[in-house]
């Protein structure tokens, strides 16, 4: 069921009643019931790849707490006679041990989101490479319908089992609250990816309900709907005209399409996280900030910290630094300063892993060719940004440039934000060629006169709402900047005069129904997030 | 001997014992299209030991047809002017009887291969499209057009007059820049399938995610009409089959080799 | 039953023969399903099928074929 949906209204205030009137001990029962029952909706037939899951998932942490309890154990009683060789030896094969179980959990699980995901696309690209050198084989198509949330709960229980693995914490031992784990409603949608230390012992305590809290919950929901259903649905339609034509729509029009994307986006998919955190919010669980004002950032590594914050830290901690801290690429370093020179050799431990994560990110969009594009876009300019960090800042210093000023803040808000655009033209182009294209036609047919003279006026929204998309987008830019400089938006206002306070909701929900109406209910324009 | 058809109910009832007698056949036509076949007569046979042929004669070309007792081969075609087309509709998964050696033996050659792909209208993605129709003023430009992007036999390119009346039903959708036709996409219905007939982007104009569009103008335009979709894609197009799986058809099983003679 | 909806499935396996019954008016079955199956069903049930019995009635859904094949068995 849609985030913006009524179901979803009706299911959320159901759920609660249900959990602040079920005894305190079995509240986290009402809770998991709640989310099977919410999966159970999404698609029966996908069930069961939450099942697998949950189930290898568990138990692969259940054997490794186990194993690690035991070799505790076991290794106090032998320490005092072993010496440093021995010692070493030990843990190695202890961790050999480990990987045993660690190992074949991953590939299952990541194996299971892979080929649902990339087996289309690795098969259609096989068969025209067969076809090209006459090779006669043909690998079947088969379209896979992913099962919701796929992509974010694989990731949350992979990164549950690395801890467990790295003996963070001790496993969850209870089925069932692992379960309720790794599919909580609200999370399971779109993320915020959670961590177990932090959400789990949330999950599992009897929340009190608390009507302020409630209060918070509801604000933030209605802000996300306000974002998804005023902002994000209005810049669509403009966006899919421009990039749905792209031979009739070209020059100025990319730029603007360019921009109202990325709006849309952000509309889109913060608006979506916030209905969860708010609903989650009601539940008394508080999940982690996957968005802070992304395109306030000043360069590209700020962006991507502020932007699906939870997915850049995922992979941080369990690709990055496994990879860059690893023996091979200590190695990889090695031999880079002996080969490249003292700066490109150190760099290089992190340069490499750091290219890697963003072809990952890239493919995590999905299984096209364009957002291996975009991966290798985002890579290549995280890459050069390390790689001449250190000489332009020279450079800046050289030439005396202020850098504690407004307007250089503004040069590298804004030159970081034409990147960030530019990243976007490449996955929502229809292919890697059309996007070269279209920003090709950008330069060459740049007529900024269509902004002025009724240009803007063919893309599928009239004056009126154009005005409101504008409008609605000034409040959110005024919210972000407040928020930027430290305001906490929902607590100033609950410090406003009562009738500030409901001029203020009523002024919200007033405009959710008038300008957001073709918006709820609106099927055709599920989450963009969503079929992930 | 080349005889010409002239009786079509007769014609039929041959057709259908031959069918009961287990003979192999090409030949894929209802009782309606026979008889209007005969009527106009286009249709005619030549009968050798072991079967039949049938030519079916268009402009160009003939279409061969034929009709093989249970364990005879295909023998002596008539020496025609004109190239011959030998298409064949087949299920993937079964063998091809009579083989392609049998008719590269009476001079066939393999000229190309399609699939048929299949999408249910409720497995389409909804997109908001604003699709554009040719008009009639563009009945010249696009009739080129079409010559020049299909190969000249078993594309079934309609005549002026054809094109005419599928432009004035609304069937052809148009992408076009400056008032130049850059592509086109021209669909029928059968029952209650919608079924694309050809589809072409200018040369300069690919890559750009045209033709997708075009696919998604037609997806838009018959979505509360249409319960399938289905398109006949050549198997030596690549780029082509990336597209239509990449929007969710796949293959339904069948496959119609096609071989040619005289060219 | 069963041998005719093996036949079926083998010949076209996306379509639905147990719940459509109006196979030949929704144009599942078309013109070439319906020449491919009459060798088949003649080698299958030993019958002789006729120009007049080739109407869509008879291929609309599995219960009118197998009426069909029952009548021809009789003859």
């Amino acid at each position: 069921m849609a985030f913006t949906s009524v179901q979803f209204v009706v299911f959320l205030f159901l759920a609660a009643t249900s959990y602040f009137l079920t005894p305190k001990r079995y509240r986290w029962v009402t809770l998991l019931i709640a989310n099977y029952i919410f999966y159970f909706m999404a698609g029966a037939g996908y069930f069961i790849y939450l099942l697998v899951t949950t189930i290898t998932i568990y138990f692969a942490g259940f054997k490794l707490g186990n194993m690690s309890r035991k070799n505790k154990t076991d290794f106090s009683l032998v320490k005092a006679e072993l010496d440093k060789e021995q010692k070493k030896a030990w843990k190695a094969k202890f961790t050999k041990r480990k990987r045993m179980i660690l190992i074949p959990a991953l590939l299952i699980n990541f194996g299971i989101l892979a080929v649902l995901k990339y087996y289309n696309f690795v098969g259609m690209n096989l068969n025209a490479l067969f076809e090209h050198f006459s090779i006669g084989t043909e690998i079947p198509v088969h379209s896979f319908l992913l099962p919701l949330g796929i992509s974010f709960y694989t990731f949350q229980s992979m990164g549950y089992l690395i801890d467990v693995y790295r003996e963070k914490y001790e496993p969850e031992r209870n089925l069932a609250k692992f379960a309720l784990f790794i599919s909580f409603f609200p999370q399971i949608v779109q993320g915020p990816i959670g961590r177990y230390n932090v959400l789990a012992e949330q999950l599992f305590r009897p929340n009190t309900f608390s009507y302020e809290r409630i209060k918070f919950g509801v604000q933030l929901m209605l802000w996300g709907a306000f974002k998804k259903l005023v902002i994000a649905d209005r810049a669509g339609v403009i966006v899919d005209t421009i990039f749905g034509y792209p031979e009739t729509f070209g020059g100025t029009y990319v730029a603007v399409a360019a921009l109202v994307y990325c709006i849309q986006l952000y509309g889109d998919f913060s608006g979506g996280i916030e209905i969860a955190t708010g609903a989650a919010q009601v539940l008394g669980i508080q999940l982690e900030k996957n968005f802070e004002r992304p395109y306030l950032a000043t360069s590209i590594p700020d962006f991507w910290r502020r932007w699906h914050i939870t997915l850049g830290a995922w992979f941080r901690d369990y690709v990055f630094y496994p990879l860059s801290l690893s023996k091979f690429f200590t190695k990889v370093g090695k031999k880079g300063r002996q080969f490249l020179g003292n700066y490109i050799g150190k760099l290089l431990p992190v340069l490499i892993p750091q290219f890697i994560i963003f072809f990952l990110i890239g493919i995590w969009h999905g299984a096209e060719w364009k957002y291996i594009a975009f991966g290798l876009y985002n890579g290549t300019l995280i890459v050069l940004g390390i790689l001449f960090d250190q000489p332009l800042k020279k450079l800046i210093a050289k030439l005396k440039i202020n850098t504690e000023c407004f307007s250089w803040h503004l040069f590298r808000v804004l030159r970081t934000l034409i990147l960030v655009a530019l990243g976007k033209i490449i996955t929502r182009a229809p292919g890697v060629s059309a996007s070269a294209y279209m920003v090709q036609s950008m330069v060459h047919n740049w007529d900024a006169n269509i902004l002025i003279n009724g240009g803007l006026l063919k893309l599928g929204l009239d004056v009126q709402d154009l005005c409101v998309l504008l409008l609605a987008s000034l409040v959110l830019l005024t919210v972000s900047l407040l928020q930027e400089s430290g305001v906490k938006i929902r607590e100033a206002l609950s410090k406003q005069n009562l009738f500030f306070r409901w001029f203020i909701y009523l002024g919200a929900i007033f405009s959710l129904f008038l300008f957001g109406v073709y918006g709820l209910n609106y099927d055709a324009s599920d989450f963009i997030y969503r079929g992930f | 001997m080349i005889k010409k058809m002239i009786d079509g109910k007769a014609f039929w009832e041959e057709v259908v014992k031959r069918l009961s007698k287990g003979e192999k056949t090409n030949f894929f036509f209802s009782e309606k299209e026979v008889l209007l076949l005969v009527q106009k007569e286009k249709l005619t046979r030549v009968d050798f030991d072991g079967g039949v042929y049938f030519f079916v004669k268009e402009d160009t070309f003939h279409r061969i047809f034929y009709f093989l007792e249970k364990g005879k081969s295909p023998v002596c075609l008539p020496e025609l002017t004109e190239p011959m087309i030998l298409e064949e509709v087949l299920l993937a998964a079964r063998e091809r009887i009579p083989s392609e050696e049998t008719w590269e033996k009476l001079g066939f050659m393999p000229y190309l291969e399609r699939k048929r792909l299949f999408l249910m209208a409720k497995n389409v993605i909804p997109e908001e499209r604003k699709p554009i129709f040719a008009t009639e003023e563009m009945l010249d430009e696009l009739f080129q057009f079409m010559h020049e992007s299909f190969e000249p036999y078993s594309s079934a390119l309609p005549e002026m007059e054809a094109l005419q009346k599928d432009i004035q039903a609304q069937n052809i959708l148009i992408s076009i820049k400056d008032g130049k036709l850059l592509g086109f996409l021209h669909f029928g219905e059968e029952k209650q399938s919608s079924v694309l007939w050809h589809i072409a982007v200018k040369q300069q104009a690919r890559g750009i995610g045209i033709g997708e569009g075009l696919v998604k103008d037609w997806f838009f335009t018959q979505k509360n009409t249409a319960k399938k979709f289905i398109l006949w894609v050549r198997t030596d197009n690549p780029p082509a089959l990336r597209m239509y799986e990449k929007l969710g058809f796949l293959p339904d099983g069948r496959v119609a080799p096609v071989m040619i003679k005289n060219i | 039953m069963e041998t005719l909806l093996k036949i079926l499935a083998e010949l076209r396996p996306d379509v639905d023969f147990e719940e459509n019954k109006e196979l030949v008016d929704s144009g599942e079955l078309d013109s070439f399903d319906i020449v491919s199956l009459v060798g088949e069903l003649c080698e299958a049930y030993e019958i002789e099928i006729g120009a007049e019995d080739i109407v869509p009635e008879n291929f609309n859904s599995v219960e009118a074929i197998m009426a069909l094949v029952g009548k021809l068995q009789e003859d």
